[in-house]
């Protein structure tokens, strides 16, 4: 009898031992000016979360062979793109065919990579496991790997109350540490708060970016605002900006199947643009002075898909900015370069 | 039976008491439609009836406030949301064009209806950070904020259209103070119980209504200044482009 009731006091203390311990609230850090963030309602932030997040994407075990984590492609140092260069190569040695994308301000976007294949956060993280360029890993690989550990079932245990970790609590993990990393602290925000002021080569740029490519206006323009427009930098649409006359990656098309989408890619935030070379989908321009004499002289007008809002400026031959107001263009983009998304202590490797 | 009796009872006793309530709700749908038709969009289909243009639409995006109902005496009862605040909608692509409105709004007849596509100064000018995750105004739910510029894009309308034989594109987009577009429809709107409001948006009027517009002759883009006035004139067929369908029991 008495080996009873010791057995229904362990029972007892197990299943008490069953709850997780509370999470803690994760305070996020949003810029002066950015509109709340729709953080998703089945995954908010906690500390727990986040730093666990943060450790999954540093932590090379989501590779096949352990060599190559998230932020082996998505450097700090280069506004969470691949160090410059245009295509990213996996652990094979198998090389992507689109330029890595940077990872900030994500709480506002609503479709992810360039051809919105990923509707939520928390599925990009799967992707890249599983593409053979990329860690070339599966999912179950990455899974038995995580629950052979006893750190990360511990760090699983705290943030999700999960003694077996699945797919769901490895994308929400990652969701919420990449929801944290907001960039609002470039020298154009400074300015905008009234802290710091722009040289007149800069004010120049900023009111050529603002204006409209438009013959009758008395102030000349270069029409970036509609499609980079807002404290974003970007519209969040897919578009096609007139790059090519025969399309040969199809883009956004490729993931619906619509004639009327091939050729359109996601229109990216122009915040960081200085830290992120090479440009567009593709990376097929090297600098900032490339992609503005693109949209000065180079676009196509019979681009299949090609968006109206790239009529104006294509029915006016370019826009026929002058050097020295390319080079003022260009000065205001290096302007929406946040270098605390560098020196950031929440984003960087937790294993350095 | 005596418990039976008690408890039918106390449940008439319950109903009697259960004052009927002197507020309804309301819903205001709006269905996009070219020529009669629902408006499709990528299709270069679509014929302007008085102009002969033939039109593809791929962006419909407007910003809708002040909405009011038209009491017996001609005076504008303001249609409010559950914290007392102003309504405001956001209408795109590919979602519902529907305004709800709580139970809010004291039973009677009403003549009319009205709102305006665009925002009033304070709204047009102020912060836009302020607007919650998912408020129609909130930037990143319209785009239609033009950021350092100040101020919103009140309807963006996007597309191709048919230029001897040739197609090419058009894009108006219709902002500034100047061009807000008053909506006002007269009707009998019975509210003496929860009904839905249907109308049509009927695009084809933005191109003939009180000013003919032929992006060919007018000018196939506007941001609503240096245009030439075509802005304006579309904005001015916008208060005309909306038409009363019918009114519908709201279950």
């Amino acid at each position: 009898m008495k080996y009873l009731a010791l057995v229904f006091v362990a029972l007892v203390a197990v299943s008490c031992g069953e709850n997780p311990p509370p999470t803690t609230p994760y305070t996020l850090n949003v810029p002066q000016g950015f509109p709340p963030p729709p953080i998703p309602e089945d995954n908010p932030l906690t500390v727990e979360g986040v730093l666990l997040g943060r450790r999954l994407f540093y932590d090379p075990i989501l590779s096949r062979d352990s060599t190559q984590s998230c932020g082996s492609c998505h450097n700090t140092s280069f506004g969470m793109t691949d160090h410059g260069l245009r295509f990213s190569t996996g652990i094979t040695g198998a090389v992507g065919d689109r330029n890595s994308m940077p990872l900030h301000n994500l709480a506002y976007h609503t479709a992810f990579f360039w051809d919105g294949r990923s509707p939520m956060l928390r599925d990009l993280t799967l992707v890249p496991i599983q593409d053979p360029r990329e860690m070339d890993h599966s999912v179950e690989g990455v899974l038995a790997k995580l629950n052979a550990s006893p750190t990360y079932r511990d760090l699983f245990w705290k943030a999700f109350g999960v003694k077996t970790i699945t797919a769901e609590e490895l994308g929400l993990a990652a969701e919420q540490f990449m929801l944290t990393i907001m960039s609002g602290s470039s020298k154009f925000d400074r300015f905008a708060r009234g802290l710091e002021s722009l040289t007149p080569e800069e004010q120049q740029g900023m009111q050529l970016f603002n204006g409209e490519a438009n013959p009758n206006s008395p102030t000349r323009g270069a029409d970036c605002f509609h499609c980079h427009g807002g404290n974003l930098f970007t519209n969040h649409k897919f578009m096609n900006n007139g790059l090519d006359t025969v399309i040969t990656d199809p883009g956004l098309g490729g993931v619906t199947g619509n004639p009327n989408d091939m050729g359109k890619f996601k229109v990216p935030s122009l915040r960081n643009i200085a830290y992120t070379p090479p440009y567009m989908h593709d990376g097929r321009f090297q600098t900032l002075m490339e992609v503005v004499d693109f949209y000065n002289s180079g676009t196509h007008a019979n681009s299949p898909n090609i968006d109206p809002a790239m009529g104006d400026i294509i029915r006016a031959g370019g826009l026929g900015l002058n050097l020295q107001e390319r080079l003022a263009l260009v000065a205001f983009l290096n302007a929406l370069t946040d270098t605390s998304i560098e020196s950031d202590t929440l984003f960087q490797n937790p294993f350095n | 039976m005596r418990n039976f009796v008690l408890f039918l009872a106390t449940a008439a006793l319950a109903a009697a008491c259960t004052p009927e309530g002197n507020d309804v709700s309301f819903q205001l749908s709006v269905q996009p439609k070219w020529n009669g038709q629902d408006l499709a969009y990528s299709s270069m289909t679509q014929v302007q009836p008085e102009t002969g243009d033939t039109f593809q639409f791929e962006r419909t995006d407007m910003i809708l406030s002040e909405f009011a109902l038209i009491q017996a005496d001609g005076s504008r009862l303001p249609l409010v949301d559950e914290a007392g605040d102003p309504i405001y909608a956001f209408f795109t692509k590919g979602k519902p064009w529907t305004v709800s409105i709580p139970d809010n709004i004291p039973k009677a007849e009403y003549i009319g209806i009205a709102f305006t596509v665009g925002l009033d100064s304070a709204r047009n000018y102020g912060d836009p950070s302020v607007w919650k995750v998912g408020h129609p105004l909130n930037p990143t739910v319209n785009n239609l904020h033009w950021g350092w510029q100040g101020g919103y894009v009140f309807m963006a309308i996007e597309g191709f259209y048919q230029n001897n034989g040739a197609r090419e594109p058009w894009l108006y987009h219709i902002a500034n103070m100047e061009n807000r577009m008053p909506v006002v429809l007269n009707g009998v709107l019975d509210l003496r119980g929860p009904r839905r409001l249907v109308l049509n948006w009927n695009a084809e009027k933005l191109f003939y209504a009180l000013h003919e517009v032929r992006p060919s002759e007018d000018g196939a883009f506007s941001h609503s200044s240096f245009d030439g006035g075509v802005a304006h004139r579309i904005s001015e067929n916008v208060s005309q482009s909306f038409s009363w369908v019918a009114l519908e029991n709201l279950k």
